[in-house]
């Protein structure tokens, strides 16, 4: 058991040491792009509180209820919810601490950092800021290279291991073709950069979408929205009822706040979590009947249909993992080649990371009691089509 | 109102783009993606079921880039890195057609939109398509918080943000999305 403030420090720690060697090896290159001692404290101290707040937004069971995050009908990701609590809740603490006279930062500024908006009436800070955000949420960032590691100590798997150590003295920073700062790792690092790409990797498709896990997050979903259809039933001021409050205002951002870990289980505990409560209080989950590959080409596909129709009723749900563990954050990891200046995918130096695709895998699951009699209509199934 | 393209019409759409860039003799790589289907998406307001945000080359979004690699593993389109112009080339893979077929009701009725963005942005370097999205994110941004901007205040937002490219530039770009009413400035 660990707790996301545990990430959380580990997350300010990581991006403070990856702050520290990139300036130390970089002093050069970080003042060409007009970057001075001054300027580079209060980044880092900027930075630092960024990544101690950048996770306030989940809620209770963190990843499994952001679905459960709208926004003018549209989903969103807890990062938005961190934004407002940051700018509705810790605007005085912020924006009027005494250290902070020093610095000046508003909390509407690390709010805007945390969410990646841009602040039009402070684009000059909102740019150089930009390049530091790859520290938060970027390809080799520390929020990653936090969870990888201390997920796999505290579930006690080695999927998530590599060489912390070494890619954080490998980061780089280079210029790309339109003039802006990329972080990059030096071409000594290649193999540390391969080692977090394949953590990842491990990590995603053993435990993150691991089977039994994801049939956990429906169930954890599907009782949230009961309880919180109960809950907010008679409050006039929430429309979407089986949503999180609202955001948009301090008290909306209180009733989330008020959504406690304590209160969920204890809604749970009391069978305020309708069917899929009652399966969590069992653990009688749903089980997989059927998978495609991690990225079913066509024939996949065809069998996933064909599977599906032949289950029919049975199917409870069809979950798709559809997460990429490569190219999450945007570009591929960069490589800067013994010139200092030419950039190249990593994917390039090791061709073998091209195999590692987003993963696309499809599955099919069926209630506890009909796993049998979809196994055998599945065996069946590849029987005929003569498949394993 | 059109629906929102599924995984396998997303594909599809790609597919489609790789095809009508070859189609016209247009280099296509992973940033002419983003902007492409970006400029499609928030200038012509066909929903592709993107979400972007500004990263480094301008606004990007990770689902479509892992929809590339998807749409590369269905032989869609072919994904290859050109060490000449150190990038990625993404050219029509030999299942292109059976692939575009996923989005042909989407390509059938966006035809013309698609056409247009393709031939309007297709043509030019992957720096020039970063400044035309650039501009339509700030000004989509600025609108969104009900600021109204002129083409100069555009320009110095813009140039604050990228300040590698040249004011004339960035101004020439602002009258180019301008005058075809892709941006909202005065």
């Amino acid at each position: 058991m660990h707790t996301r403030f545990e990430h959380t420090l580990g997350v300010v720690h990581t991006a403070s040491r990856m702050f520290d060697e990139v300036v130390a090896r970089e002093e050069r290159s970080l003042s060409d792009l007009g970057y001075n001692p001054e300027g580079l404290n209060r980044d880092r101290i900027f930075l630092r509180l960024a990544c101690l707040l950048h996770d306030l937004g989940h809620a209770p069971f963190s990843h499994a209820s952001e679905e459960l995050m709208q926004e003018g009908g549209k989903r969103v990701k807890h990062e938005r919810y961190s934004g407002d609590l940051v700018r509705y809740f810790l605007a005085e603490v912020i924006d009027q601490h005494p250290a902070n006279g020093n610095y000046g930062f508003r909390a509407s500024e690390i709010a805007d950092f945390i969410e990646n908006r841009l602040d039009l009436g402070n684009l000059e800070e909102a740019r150089r800021r930009r390049f530091w955000r790859l520290l938060l949420d970027g390809h080799v960032d520390a929020d990653r290279s936090d969870y990888l590691l201390r997920d796999s100590h505290h579930i006690g798997v080695e999927y998530g291991h590599y060489d912390l150590d070494r890619l954080i003295i490998s980061l780089r920073v280079a210029t790309n073709d339109a003039g802006d700062p990329v972080l990059c790792v030096d071409k000594g690092g290649v193999h540390a950069a391969v080692g977090v790409v394949i953590a990842r990797y491990m990590m995603f498709s053993q435990v993150y979408f691991h089977h039994v896990r994801r049939a956990y997050d429906y169930h954890f979903t599907e009782a949230m929205k009961e309880i919180l259809s109960t809950a907010q039933a008679k409050d006039t001021t929430i429309t979407n009822k089986t949503s999180w409050p609202p955001l948009g205002s301090k008290d909306q951002l209180q009733k989330y706040v008020d959504w406690t870990d304590w209160r969920v289980l204890g809604s749970l505990q009391n069978g305020e979590g309708g069917a899929h409560g009652e399966i969590l209080r069992a653990r009688n989950h749903y089980r997989r009947a059927f998978e495609t590959i991690e990225v079913p080409d066509q024939p996949a596909e065809a069998d996933f249909a064909a599977v599906k129709a032949l289950l029919d009723r049975m199917v409870t749900l069809e979950d798709t993992a559809e997460k990429a563990w490569y190219d999450l954050a945007g570009e591929e990891i960069l490589i800067r080649e013994e010139d200092g200046k030419t950039l190249k995918p990593l994917s390039v130096h090791v061709p073998a990371i091209k195999g590692l695709l987003a993963s696309k895998k499809k599955r099919l699951y069926v209630a506890a009691r009909d796993k049998l009699k979809a196994k055998e209509l599945v065996d069946e199934f590849r029987r005929k089509e003569g498949k394993r | 109102m059109t629906e929102q393209l599924d995984q396998r019409g997303r594909y599809g759409l790609i597919a489609e783009l790789a095809s009508r860039m070859e189609e016209h003799q247009f280099s296509f790589g992973k940033t002419a993606l983003q902007k492409l289907v970006y400029l499609m998406q928030e200038v012509h307001g066909i929903d592709c079921g993107y979400e972007f945000t500004l990263y480094t080359y301008g606004p990007f979004s990770a689902q479509l880039l892992s929809d590339l690699d998807s749409t590369a593993a269905f032989e869609g389109v072919r994904v290859v890195y050109n060490d000449f112009i150190r990038g990625y080339q993404i050219s029509p893979g030999p299942k292109n057609e059976t692939v575009r077929a996923y989005a042909a009701r989407f390509a059938a009725e966006h035809n013309d939109t698609i056409e247009e963005v393709v031939r309007e942005f297709g043509g030019l370097s992957a720096k020039q398509l970063e400044l035309r999205a650039t501009i339509v994110y700030v000004t989509r941004e600025a609108k969104e918080m009900g600021i109204s901007v002129t083409t100069d205040d555009t320009a110095q937002m813009v140039y604050k943000l990228k300040p590698h490219f040249p004011i004339d530039d960035i101004k020439n770009a602002i009258q180019q999305l301008r005058s075809r009413e892709y941006v909202d400035v005065h």
